[in-house]
């Protein structure tokens, strides 16, 4: 974040605020809803994180980079979220069913999509830091506060995985032929 | 895979989370009332007052402080050198003396930072110590080895939730990894990872849990590692799905002020 405009923030000013908003929402509503794969958690997941950083950005180090400070709140209230839904419903039949029957995906996608949404979130969420933000290794050990050769690994392992789900798939579809 | 794989993950994730752009300005509004427009909330972002930031800096530096010179091989290293043959009870005074008797943390529990006291406990046979959060857990020692449990049991509705710590002094961990591996898939089925890590501790690590998606569906997580005398300590977390914010995330915090002291 440019400095200036974290300075006006800071001193309360909306209009900057509404600025860093509009710079920051896209990307952040996009990885929450792949997080926690249902919009409406995604959205209140957003909310939340926008008010927390303005309410906080008192505690944020100007001398670190802004990105990935802001994710690891984000990503934080994300699993609030998704472990204050698990209370009260079924997590995995809703969820699964909210992205499922989505008019969004396409039909060229429907595979993968079905492969990145089967993978366990230990290595689907580096996924998504890597390929939707473009984090980098090292920014996304910050994020999630894991170690860097961890994340290398489960970023190696998640590829693997998808590659194998991909490969099964290919396989039964052939016996079905 | 991947080049060519990598732009379609790329496109893929971007497809999976389109969203209406009415969604934005939902979003906005929602922010904008939280934060300007109920009197009561429209304050600007605190600022720091200069009495909390000169303790907080006090504290980081008593932390890292405390960390660069009780941890890690250097620690090891200077904890064997004062060691002499002794009796069980001098060995644990002297290690005790090694080591702060307390220690601060800062740990991230459900999204907030909590300001966490930790205190020095010696592990059985005093081969390694480990900074417990006293006031909500408790160690107990047993032949097989410690465990820390709550310190208010939970009631009979939760599942069990501790971490119990044992050594296996002729068993490598590699070995001990493979062979407890087994045994905790008899368990807990679904493997949810399996892995070597440096985080909180250096060894392998295994997660696994038992069928079903619900709030109280048990979960596993264990440690492996090598205790730098042929043999391996073995760390086993035990929790529910609801808790694995909670307890998992304090038991990994103190896990990273567990210390193995060689003689």
């Amino acid at each position: 974040m440019e400095r200036s405009l974290l300075q006006r923030i800071k001193s309360g000013d909306k209009d900057a605020f509404r600025t860093f908003y509009n710079q920051q929402v896209d990307k952040t509503l996009r990885v929450a809803i792949l997080i926690t794969k249902n919009h409406e958690l995604a959205k209140e997941a957003t909310q939340e994180t926008f008010i927390r950083v303005y309410r906080n950005l008192s505690s944020y180090d100007a001398s670190k980079p802004f990105d990935p400070w802001f994710y690891r709140i984000l990503t934080n209230e994300c699993y609030r979220i998704m472990k204050k839904e698990a209370k009260i419903s079924n997590q995995h039949a809703y969820i699964d069913t909210d992205i499922k029957d989505s008019s969004i995906k396409t039909e060229d996608y429907s595979e993968l999509n079905e492969a990145i949404q089967s993978l366990n979130e230990l290595y689907r969420i580096p996924i998504i830091l890597k390929y939707l933000k473009g984090f980098s290794e090292r920014e996304i050990s910050t994020v999630l506060e894991t170690n860097q050769n961890t994340i290398k690994s489960r970023l190696h392992k998640g590829r693997a995985l998808l590659k194998n789900y991909l490969n099964d798939l290919k396989e039964r579809g052939k016996k079905h032929v | 895979m991947f080049n060519d794989e990598d732009k379609k993950i790329e496109e893929c994730l971007g497809e999976m989370s389109n969203f209406d752009p009415k969604e934005k300005e939902e979003i906005w509004n929602n922010i904008e009332k939280e934060l300007f427009i109920d009197e009561k909330k429209s304050k600007p972002p605190k600022q720091k007052k200069w009495g909390l930031l000169v303790a907080a800096a006090a504290a980081t530096l008593f932390i890292t402080f405390s960390s660069q010179t009780d941890t890690g091989n250097a620690l090891v290293d200077k904890v064997k050198t004062v060691f002499e043959p002794g009796t069980g009870s001098a060995i644990v005074d002297k290690v005790k003396s090694m080591f702060e008797p307390k220690k601060e943390i800062v740990q991230s529990i459900e999204g907030i930072d909590e300001d966490t006291k930790l205190t020095l406990n010696e592990g059985k046979e005093a081969e390694y110590v480990i900074y417990i959060d006293e006031e909500r857990y408790i160690m107990n020692r047993t032949d097989d080895g410690d465990i820390i449990t709550p310190k208010i049991p939970l009631d009979a509705q939760y599942p069990e939730v501790s971490m119990a710590i044992r050594q296996q002094k002729e068993v490598p961990a590699s070995s001990a990894f493979q062979k407890l591996k087994e045994d905790i898939l008899r368990d807990y089925p679904n493997l949810i990872l399996e892995e070597e890590t440096n985080e909180p501790l250096s060894g392998f690590v295994l997660l696994a849990k038992k069928d079903g998606h619900d709030w109280d569906n048990e979960l596993t997580k264990v440690y492996v590692l090598d205790n730098r005398a042929g043999g391996s300590f073995i760390i086993q977390q035990k929790y529910f799905s609801e808790a694995e914010e909670g307890h998992g995330t304090r038991f990994d915090a103190m896990l990273k002020e567990f210390h193995i002291v060689e003689d």
